[in-house]
């Protein structure tokens, strides 16, 4: 019922619950659903107002009813909820049968990992139980208030796979046209609206007259029907009270400007009363003014949206194992640093989006593609491009991805598309196909062929051509070199026949010919001249991103050559010449780049291991001195390390230094603590003593630590802690270490700890700061 | 902003040389950039023997902060944050220049600090210093009752974990005395006797 008329009439949600109850008596602080458990006649009272002011659908109060927020207050979730939705039903009953009831659920009220501690998993579960509850008596899920397009990609999968309720979403912008995590409207509609929901808009936080370029954007990006609730005005404080501006009836005029936008569902957020819906009311019955959406592709981020507009963008290729030795044995120590240096290193190169693979043959390939992606999402905004044959790896980064990913990919036949399309119908991810069967086919015709078919296929899975990129496929030309005008002429066919972006992975062109560069650039601008929408590039080679800039300039997409002027007006030349420094001084100075040259110098006549002990390690010692003495600081300090790290492996990439390898050093910052600033210094400065250095991360579980004990066999483990409150954690850690029995010994550090609390909590060794950590295992170790 | 501030911030008492100069002005453009300050305050009245605040019912288990307020009547609270957006340029650099990070965030946590004596100088008519839940003996978990009170995660967007950390990181929670008697001196400071900073000749205070 709910459905029919959803996006054809007008539909009135009521207002404000939190804000009224505090008119009512609820004092500040106080849980508004454990006051429904007092005053069950003043919520439903508040229920039947607004009922009575004509709302179509009335909202439970169970926006806070959360584990999380409801301990300690004598009550469980689910006893909450059906209070709730007992309280609702009455009023309904009451007033007017045909109503509606949504099941409010507001933010957990916890930061999602990875920057907060509670997890994706976690954050469903809570959202499951709840909707689980009261499932059978409501008519909708409200999915409300959200600021982090990660829980709210936990709720919709929750409520989507508890139950086949409608289900509405609204998140929160402020006037910079983000939420507090920084998603934007248009991020939020694309991310949102495939995950098969039924209504999207915004609420809280403004005013509706704050709100007009955010409700544009929803507007002009899905064709889902709209959801406005507004505050009534940006909230002001007035003699210690937070009061609200608007009028019901400047409320009411300012609903009316966007209802005749195409806004399909009103109602009211905090500030507002049964007074403002009864003159929303007044602007009813009507129906939705029809709009028209320009059909674009895109895919997001977490906060940014990447639109295929027909000027070439660029994939990063580099996060994949082929051909790179230092991934595949990052996915084999399930260390994944490598990976997140790649990824930040092309995003500065200027790449447009990242390409993440981790398929090597005897790994869990979809825990380690869920893993990086996870750490590459945490640092860096561009959205991914999710590469992997493995069904089960795709299904598992398109649950965790936040954003709308681009899955790479599938191709012409039946089993691999009936395998992948649902996955992709399910998260709402778009798909690059690649037009070629169980052999590339010859011809540019035979490839559209094969495109069509695969468009054809994926809508009948309820796949939008939106949702799809055709990779025309690059054949090498020392290989087939007849055949690469074929896939230039293909580009030209499916983009003027299917009108769908294309793609091509460049440099496939080259393989097995000299100087590959000249031959990727070349046939990049051919390609790019047929209609080429994404190169998958390396973009750390110059030449060729500078070959995409140039091509936009005389393709007269770069009007007035703006961004050209912008990037190589100044040709920087580099006028320093560093090889007049020593070894010595590099370090001392911090000179990273200058000292992989002069590395490789010395390793000419000097043999590597003389290097370390006769200039690495006496310059080290000689920088530790000057900064426990004050004469230079912490930066400082870690500069020059980060510079010997840079020699270390210069000198290990040249020479096996296995057996000449230190300890092996494990370390972890406990969990529920994500401060690890402190102990990712305490790592870079002992890797340049040659250490090696496996690191756990942040907010590391107790059985994580144990296991990856009983794993790498470190020969001593460091643990970091901020906070009293994770010191507790900490104890726990060392003691669980002792139940095996470990056999090496224990050193903490972090900032409430002393030699005391060291002694106290079992740990065998305190350090205050990095350089006692390097005295300590230099002792140790030496 | 405050320079000689951000070095103590990494522990250093000198001045910095060119290098590390030029780092800091680096990152304090970037972090002007990136940063979006929110804060969001609100009036409470107290009680005394024990202090509490009425509104909440809530007993501030601190003899430092009884000693403080013993003439005040009424506190404000701010929570204040710089975003999460922080938090993640800082985790960037600690991948590639953990140099860098140091600094970045160190100028960072100064920039809450000034953006947040900014905010108190516009909104309230502090009596007393600011002082955060974790210093002295103010029990750290006033931070979840007063966040809660604040409605902090959906106005400003700042959590607290289950450790009773800040989500974002750079975030910040104060209690200022608002009406009585005080003032805002080192001798009114409770880590007179221990202060690193006076030992320096640092002071924060003009007035003793």
């Amino acid at each position: 019922m709910l459905r029919k008329r959803l996006g054809k009439e007008v539909l009135l949600f009521d207002g404000a619950m939190g804000s009224v109850l505090q008119q009512a008596g609820l004092r500040i602080g106080e849980l508004p659903e454990v006051y429904q458990m007092t005053h069950p006649k003043i919520i439903r009272n508040i229920h039947k107002e607004y009922l009575k002011a004509g709302a179509d659908i009335i909202t439970t109060n169970t926006f806070g009813a959360h584990p999380t927020k409801l301990a300690n207050s004598g009550y469980d979730v689910t006893e909450i909820a059906k209070a709730a939705v007992d309280l609702a039903i009455q009023a309904r009953d009451e007033v007017n049968p045909s109503a509606f009831i949504a099941l409010d659920i507001g933010p957990i009220g916890q930061m999602l990992k990875p920057l907060g501690t509670l997890s994706f998993d976690d954050a469903y579960a809570m959202f499951a139980s709840l909707i689980h509850s009261v499932k059978d008596v409501v008519d909708l899920v409200l999915i409300e208030t959200m600021s982090d397009l990660y829980e709210v990609k936990a709720a919709v999968l929750a409520a989507k796979e508890s139950s086949d309720l409608p289900i509405f979403v609204t998140m929160t912008f402020d006037q910079s046209g983000r939420t507090l995590t920084g998603c934007d409207a248009m991020t939020f509609a694309t991310a949102v609206e495939g995950l098969g929901i039924d209504a999207l808009g915004i609420n809280c936080s403004l005013g509706p007259n704050d709100l007009y370029d955010s409700v544009k954007t929803l507007l002009q990006t899905t064709s889902l029907p709209i959801i406005l609730q507004p505050n009534a005005g940006l909230p002001v404080m007035e003699n210690g009270k937070t009061h609200y501006p608007l009028t019901p009836e400047e409320f009411r005029a300012s609903m009316e400007s966007y209802l005749d936008m195409g806004v399909a569902v009103i109602g009211g957020c905090c500030g507002t009363t049964p007074a403002f819906i009864a003159q929303s009311k007044q602007l009813l019955p009507r129906n939705v003014v029809p709009r028209t959406i320009e059909p674009s592709v895109r895919i997001t981020s977490q906060n940014c949206t990447l639109t295929f507009l027909g000027h070439p963008l660029v994939c990063g290729e580099r996060c994949n194992p082929t051909g790179k030795k230092k991934l595949q044995a990052a996915l084999k120590a399930g260390d994944y640093e490598a990976y997140i240096v790649e990824a930040i290193r092309q995003d500065q190169a200027g790449a447009n989006l990242l390409d993440v693979n981790a398929g090597l043959p005897g790994i869990d390939e979809a825990s380690a593609l869920k893993t990086i992606m996870e750490r590459i999402q945490e640092v860096i905004n561009l959205p991914l491009q999710l590469d992997s044959s493995s069904a089960d790896a795709i299904e598992t980064a398109c649950r965790y991805y936040n954003g709308k990913p681009l899955i790479n990919s599938v191709n012409g036949k039946n089993e691999v598309m009936d395998r992948i399309f649902p996955i992709v119908k399910k998260y709402g991810a778009a798909i690059i196909a690649l037009t070629m069967e169980d052999d590339i086919p010859c011809s540019a015709q035979e490839r559209l062929h094969i495109a069509e078919k695969i468009v054809q296929k994926a809508q009948a899975y309820g796949i939008a051509k939106e949702n799809i990129l055709i990779d025309c496929l690059t054949l090498t030309a020392s290989a087939q070199q007849k055949e690469v005008q074929e896939t230039l002429q293909a580009l030209s066919l499916i983009r003027d026949t299917l009108h769908v972006p294309t793609v091509l992975g460049v440099s496939n062109i080259s393989f097995g010919l000299p100087k590959r560069s000249l031959l990727n650039r070349t046939f990049l601008t051919l390609a790019m001249h047929c209609g080429l929408d994404l190169a998958i590039i390396n973009p750390l080679d110059q030449d060729l991103m500078d070959t995409i800039d140039a091509y936009k300039v005389v393709s007269y997409q770069d009007k007035d050559c703006a961004e050209y002027i912008s990037k190589h007006a100044q040709n920087i030349v580099s006028t320093t010449k560093t090889s007049s420094f020593t070894i010595e001084e590099m370090i001392t100075f911090g000179m990273k780049e200058e000292i992989k040259d002069k590395t490789k110098e010395l390793l000419k006549e000097i043999p590597p291991m003389d290097i370390i002990q006769d200039f690495l390690i006496p310059s080290l010692n000689q920088v530790g001195s000057d900064y426990e003495k004050n004469k230079i600081f912490l930066p400082q300090l870690i500069q020059s390390a980060e510079t010997a790290k840079q020699s270390f492996e210069v000198i290990q990439s040249c020479f096996s230094l296995k057996s000449q390898t230190k300890a092996t050093v494990m370390m972890a910052t406990v969990e529920g603590d994500v401060h690890d600033i402190g102990k990712n210094i305490v790592k870079v400065v002992l890797e340049s003593y040659g250490y090696n250095v496996i690191d756990l991360g942040k907010d590391v579980p107790v059985q994580n630590v144990v296991d990856s004990y009983q794993k790498h066999q470190p020969d001593i483990i460091g643990l970091s802690a901020l906070m009293t409150t994770t010191v507790i954690h900490m104890k726990k850690t060392i003691d669980a270490l002792k139940q095996i029995p470990i056999t090496c010994p224990i050193w903490v550090g972090g900032a409430v700890l002393n030699e005391e609390i060291a002694n106290e909590i079992g740990a065998d060794y305190y350090c205050e700061d990095a350089m006692a950590s390097v005295h300590l295992c230099n002792t140790l170790f030496s | 902003m405050n320079k000689e501030m951000i070095l103590r911030y990494m522990h250093c008492f000198q001045k910095a040389d060119d290098s590390l100069n030029k780092q800091i002005d680096r990152c304090i453009e970037e972090v002007r950039q990136i940063a979006q300050f929110k804060a969001v305050h609100q009036a409470f009245t107290l009680s005394h023997d024990p202090l509490t605040i009425k509104e909440l019912d809530l007993a501030c288990d601190s003899t430092d902060l009884a000693c403080y307020f013993q003439d005040i009547s009424s506190c404000i609270v701010i929570a204040c944050t710089l975003g999460i957006s922080i938090d993640r340029r800082i985790k960037y650099y600690e991948h590639i220049d953990m140099a860098k990070a140091v600094v970045f965030d160190a100028v960072s946590s100064r920039y809450l600090e000034e953006c947040c004596d900014e905010y108190e100088k516009k909104h309230v008519n502090s009596k007393t210093m600011r002082f955060a839940p974790g210093y002295g003996d103010i029990p750290l978990t006033l931070n979840k009752t007063l966040s809660n009170a604040l409605r902090t995660y959906q106005t400003i967007g700042v959590s607290l974990t289950s450790a009773g950390l800040f989500t974002p990181m750079k975030s910040m929670l104060g209690i200022i005395g608002a009406k009585g008697n005080a003032k805002k001196s080192c001798m009114s400071c409770m880590r007179q006797s221990s202060c690193v900073f006076r030992k320096e000749g640092i002071r924060c205070y003009e007035n003793d």
